[in-house]
């Protein structure tokens, strides 16, 4: 009786037990199945690659938003000054999250964490609760998810609500209402690799230049310029209280560990003197180094000049931009912080295959990004063998293969592209195992397509139709549409490594067998060594050489605020005195009246004789470009100059009417050729008596000179 | 703390488990803690109320007892001297519940006459619970004032009885002698039992949280904008507003009473499949079955066998004929339990209404009952055949339908404007046309929420005729686990809980 009794109680016991398993494993694939996916600015890579590193081995730790994200890139620390650091940037992260990973990082890496790159775009507002989760997904549950749950919500700015701390360490909880809105990202998740990525960097090549693969298509009234001249004496931003209460929080933990705190802004928009000068506060107050790259550090503007291609969408920096505020981080850090050349360490082995990797996937691609030739295009793209090109041709592919070009596709393995003809329709497509090609002759009037899957088994379709036959082109991976459909060859590059589209492109090979390069800072850059003018640029080059004129010409404005006055007419002069810029100075006889002497000198040294030597009563005009002799004009009794035979033509009207500058002193205009309008205009009061003002103002006709609307000479 | 709460779940647990591994006898201990704690969690400042109740019940009824006939003559001065106890504990009890009733009313009221502003002036606090747990020991009283039950002596016990935790929110308004002597037992851990009190908790909270909390936010939306919503639109919502509320009542009834079988504790049932009731009289013998019992024990009765009521039912005979006269003796107590069961739910008119109106479709099925026979006849229906059963079930439904739309509404005139848009703007093409998945339930939703009264549907066809929990014990154990385990994780995946919604209150949690 007593053995039945237990035998029951035992039966009992494993029936529940399995029950509570069964249970439990059911519970885990609906945790996993619910957890959140985050399709856009996935941080994936970044937390799963963080916690695949061998522990007490990153020595830099980099935090902050998605600037950082897209702004530092690690293995280039290691390839050039031999740092371990790890970009744990993540999008949206505030304050907050940047803390609990700097806790989470220090729990795996505390031997060897030395220094922390914190970048500050976020101490200006608060994350929502939705960025919040989204920068902890994926934290190891135990201890650092959950600490960070707890103090978020129990903390002094959470709910206090303790429901809310258990509701969202579980996703099941939390998500499953999307119950009807799974789709098969959720049950791929662990395969959602949307970016290359190296180190917690996030590599994009493409500039706002790039059409077809920017995010937006780029404007020029609405270029994305950095305020990049800082006025110190513009009253700092209020922050928030509960931004500076983490932001105390990493100072202080940094300090009890003995790290040291570095604070930076990686360039971006909507980054001001305002808010700069609240960091540099802040900074101050805790006795920390902040290098704002927004504005130029150590008299070096690293991106403010070309934030048009060093930046993809106006907001954040691509790989080009990446490196060059990645090495002034570097070369920063080796100067002043506690960081080692790790190279040839043997615990640090595993950085050379994560190099490897790096030069392999993004310096590659950065390199196709700026490949302006079609062989020079498709060599380099053959040279990784985890690369998938695809080649849809449309309309007509063949106008400008020329024989060498034609023999070196054949040597590619391209043998039918080498062989197209006249609005033929092609195909190709070259992995590791060789070239598959098709090619239909323009008198069949038929498509050429392939289909067929990668080795990693992702089906693809891809058509060319010359402009005999369908007349369009068309690349689809997955299901997804890549082809730019554009006349000419149109290629694809997939990354078979990390099921990515590294690179979709054009050669409109009809005319030509080059593209127009996203990044042009090298073509002017090489302008004045190649004799070109603003003229013999390309469109792309062209722009890039306006958005700098512009930059230049705020920069030269911001140097000059609070310059005025009659001694500072030279500083102006030579200031402005530019390249494709046009310096117009009108003035009045009252003008002469107080050049002083060393005035006089410095403009007869300028080439301004007939100013410098200015008499009372005598009207002036003088037109002033660099590197050619000014033109001036002086009517000796103050009559207005007639000019019609200057090189810009003034028309007489009356006062009021129309862009007008009236001349009272010296009159000092600026105009720029490149960005065709004016871009300064200032006078010199240099007859101050109001009594003499007014009896000018009786005395003169005035000569006034006009110009169109939108400040075109005429 | 919600049942619906991850805090009652944590608990709940901790409660089972300190039941059991502590010693047998300290069980009523544990529960009269959990109780309290349970009771406090929704405020501190209700719990005085009930303190104060069940000391006034508790003295009253060891009060009753005490005073003993010495002899015959001073029987009745003993039953007199108790019927003033029973009175007055009565009344202060009756006074308690208007308090929360229509405390807030009356202060409000006060305060207006007084030109007081009305948020200077403290606001009526809300015994949780008090409609319940004033009724069980009013019946209590009387119990014992008729003798049926003997005084509770120890304060402590007869509070755990008051303040027992799964019935305090909705009910069932227990009985003392019900529940009491299992309160006093000490209970043994039984797996089977465990077991079916959890799969009851189960289908409870797949009634509460996937049935009705998703109705729920249809009902409300489309009761919220009632200008925009066509009759058809109204007459499915009232539909859903009744299953929503059996789901939601009957859900919280199956929770607690799957919770007290954990612990080996019976509740009285409160609910029998009320939707396959073919009269409005039996819907109200398997709606809310301890009100109606509470009423038909405390209230009909005495009055049924009142001299009052007999002698005035003997004047009407001799006026108006025997049948007129023995319908006094039914009509009288019935209208007054449908006012007072009116008013128990609200003292607003619209309730008073709605106890009205059912007060007058039991009266005249009742009463009219010989000529409804013969209408039957005369149409010569037989109503011996399954759809004549059918017909009355789907009638039955609708005549409690009717009852959603005087009371879901809030205002009387709310429930005119319903049944005006009913009648004359019905527009019947609106439920095919797809804009019912744009009455806050999207397509997904409104589906599952179909699937799912099909399944409560099908598990009380099958109860009807045996218990389903029986049915899955017998069979197959790969067929019954899949069975548990679809209906557990049928209640995590489509549970209306979580960030997105606050913890949806029980609907009867308010009376």
């Amino acid at each position: 009786m007593a053995g039945s009794k237990n035998r029951k109680g035992m039966g009992c016991f494993v029936k529940s037990f399995l029950a509570v398993l069964i249970a439990a494993a059911i519970y885990m694939g609906c945790y996993v199945l619910f957890s959140p996916v985050w399709l856009e600015w996935n941080n994936y890579n970044t937390v799963h690659g963080f916690y695949k590193e061998p522990e007490n081995t990153i020595e830099t730790l980099f935090l902050g938003s998605s600037h950082v994200v897209n702004g530092i890139t690690p293995t280039e620390l290691y390839r050039d000054y031999g740092l371990c650091a790890y970009n744990l940037g993540t999008e949206q992260q505030g304050v907050n999250v940047s803390y609990y990973w700097l806790r989470e990082a220090y729990r795996l890496h505390a031997e060897s964490l030395t220094t922390v790159v914190f970048d500050v775009s976020m101490l200006r507002r608060t994350a929502s609760e939705t960025f919040v989760q989204k920068g902890i997904a994926g934290m190891r549950l135990f201890p650092g998810r959950v600490q960070a749950m707890y103090d978020y919500y129990l903390g002094p700015y959470g709910t206090g609500d303790l429901q809310d701390v258990l509701e969202q360490l579980n996703p099941v909880t939390a998500y499953h209402t999307r119950w009807n809105q799974l789709t098969r990202q959720d049950f791929e998740k662990f395969h959602l690799q949307p970016t290359l990525y190296s180190r917690g960097y996030h590599f994009v090549s493409y500039s706002l230049l790039d059409e077809g693969n920017a995010e937006e298509d780029y404007e020029e009234e609405n270029a994305p310029y950095l305020e990049s001249v800082l006025d110190e004496s513009v009253p700092g931003e209020e922050l928030q209280d509960s931004e500076l209460y983490y932001f105390d929080k990493i100072v202080a933990f940094c300090k009890e560990n003995d790290l040291d705190l570095v604070l930076v802004k990686i360039p971006a928009r909507g980054w001001g003197s305002n808010r700069h000068n609240a960091v540099q506060a802040l900074a101050e107050k805790n006795d920390l180094p902040f290098l704002d790259y927004n504005f130029p550090v150590s008299g070096q503007n690293l991106v403010g000049e070309t934030y048009l291609v060093d930046s993809h969408d106006g907001n954040h920096l691509n790989y080009f931009g990446a490196t060059k505020v990645t090495h002034a981080i570097g070369d920063y850090l080796v100067k002043n912080c506690r960081v080692t050349d790790v190279r040839g360490q043997q615990n640090y082995a595993f950085m050379e295959q994560e190099l490897a990797d790096y030069n392999k996937n993004v310096v590659v691609c950065s390199e196709l990004y700026l490949a302006t030739e079609l062989e020079q295009y498709l060599t380099l793209a053959a040279q990784n063998e985890n690369y998938v090109i695809f080649l849809p041709g449309k309309d007509e592919t063949s106008g400008a293969l020329h024989e060498p070009l034609r023999a070196a596709l054949a040597d590619l393995g391209f043998t039918k592209l080498a062989q197209i003809g006249w609005r033929d329709s092609y195909v190709g497509v070259l992995d590791k195992d060789g070239v598959q090609e098709v090619l239909e002759k323009a008198d069949t009037q038929k498509e050429a397509m392939l289909e067929g899957a990668m080795q990693n088994g992702v089906r693809y379709s891809v058509v060319g139709a010359g402009w005999s036959s369908e007349n369009f082109s068309s690349c689809s991976i997955d299901e997804t549409e890549y082809s730019p459909n554009l006349r000419g060859l149109n290629i694809v590059v997939y990354d078979q490594s990390t099921d990515t589209v590294v690179d979709v492109t054009n050669f409109d090979t009809l005319n030509t067998t080059e593209r127009m390069s996203g990044y042009p800072l090298q073509e002017i850059e090489t302008m004045e060594a190649e004799g070109k003018t603003y003229q013999d640029l390309t469109e792309n080059a062209q722009k890039l050489y306006r958005y700098m004129h512009h930059v230049e010409n705020q920069e030269i404005a911001g140097a000059l605020q609070g310059h005025g006055g009659r001694q500072e007419l030279v500083t102006w002069l030579d200031a402005y005195r530019q390249k494709d810029r046009v310096i117009l100075l009108a003035a009045q006889g009252d003008a002469a009246d107080r050049l002083s002497e060393p005035v006089r000198e410095a403009l007869a040294q300028r080439g301004l004789t007939q100013l410098a030597e200015l008499q009372p009563g005598e009207t002036y005009f003088a037109v002033i470009e660099k590197d050619q002799k000014p033109y001036e004009q002086t009517e000796g009794d103050g009559t207005p100059l007639p000019l019609e035979d200057a090189i810009f033509r003034m028309i007489h009207a009356e006062p009021g009417a129309g862009d007008a500058i009236e001349p009272a002193g010296l009159q000092l205009i600026v105009y720029d050729r490149i960005e065709e309008a004016i871009v300064a205009q200032t006078s010199f009061e240099t007859f101050e008596d109001p009594l003499a003002v007014a009896e000018r103002e009786m005395r003169n006709e005035f000569q006034t000179i006009f110009l169109t609307p939108k400040g075109k000479m005429l | 703390m919600a049942f619906t709460e991850l805090s009652f779940f944590v608990f709940a647990a901790c409660l089972v488990l300190f039941y059991y591994l502590l010693p047998a006898k300290m069980q009523w201990i544990v529960l009269l803690t959990g109780s309290v704690i349970f009771y406090v969690s929704y405020g501190a400042e209700k719990l005085p109320f009930l303190l104060a109740a069940a000391g006034i019940a508790w003295w009253a009824a060891l009060r009753m007892e005490k005073i003993r006939p010495d002899g015959p003559e001073s029987r009745a001065l003993a039953r007199k001297k108790q019927k003033k106890v029973l009175l007055g504990a009565g009344a202060l009890l009756v006074l308690l519940l208007l308090y929360a009733k229509v405390g807030t009313w009356v202060i409000q009221s006060f305060a207006a006459l007084l030109r007081l502003d009305a948020d200077s002036v403290p606001q009526a606090i809300l015994a949780l619970g008090v409609s319940y747990y004033t009724f069980s020991m009013l019946g209590y009283l009387a119990d014992v004032y008729y003798g049926k039950e003997k005084a509770e002596t120890n304060f402590l016990r007869f509070l755990l009885f008051a303040i027992y935790f799964p019935k305090i929110l909705q009910g069932p308004i227990s009985r003392h002698k019900f529940l009491a002597p299992q309160l006093k037992e000490t209970h043994r851990f039984c797996y089977e039992a465990f077991c079916f009190g959890f799969q009851l908790m189960l289908w409870g909270y797949f009634k509460k949280l996937v049935i009705a909390d998703r109705l729920a936010m249809l009902v409300n939306y489309v009761f919220d904008n009632v200008e925009t919503q066509t009759g058809a639109h109204l007459l499915m919502a009232a539909c859903f507003s009744a299953v929503q509320l059996y789901c939601d009542f009957s859900g919280c009834m199956d929770i607690a009473g799957g919770f007290s079988q954990i612990l080996g504790l019976k509740l009285e049932p409160n609910f029998n499949h009320p939707f396959f009731s073919r009269s409005a009289a039996e819907f109200w013998r398997r709606w809310h079955i301890t009100l109606g019992t509470w009423f038909k024990d405390y209230v009909y009765m005495p009055l049924a066998i009142s001299p009052r009521v007999i002698r005035i039912s003997k004047k009407v005979r001799e006026t108006c004929g025997a049948r007129a006269g023995k319908a006094v003796m039914t009509v009288l107590p019935l209208s007054v339990v449908w006012v007072l069961t009116g008013l128990w739910h609200s003292t607003e008119w619209n309730y008073v209404v709605w106890g009205v109106y059912w007060g007058t479709l039991i009266i005249c099925a009742n009463v009219f009952a010989p000529e409804l026979k013969k209408l039957t006849g005369f149409l010569h229906i037989n109503t011996k055949t399954e759809s004549w059963k059918i017909f009355q079930m789907v009638r039955t439904f609708f005549l409690f339908v009717v009852g959603r739309i005087l009371t879901v509404p809030g205002t009387l005139h709310g429930s005119a404007e319903v049944f005006k848009k009913i009648f004359f703007d019905f527009q019947p093409g609106s439920l095919f046309d797809g804009s019912v998945y744009s009455l806050e339930l999207d397509r997904a939703n409104f589906h599952l929420a179909l699937v799912c009264i099909f399944v409560l549907w099908a598990v009380s066809m099958l109860q009807e005729k045996k218990p389903v929990r029986q049915r899955l014990a017998e069979s197959n154990v790969v067929f019954r686990w899949a069975a548990w385990y679809a209906l557990l994780f049928s209640i995590v995946i489509f549970g209306v809980y979580g960030p997105e919604f606050s913890a949806a209150a029980f609907v009867y949690m308010n009376f």
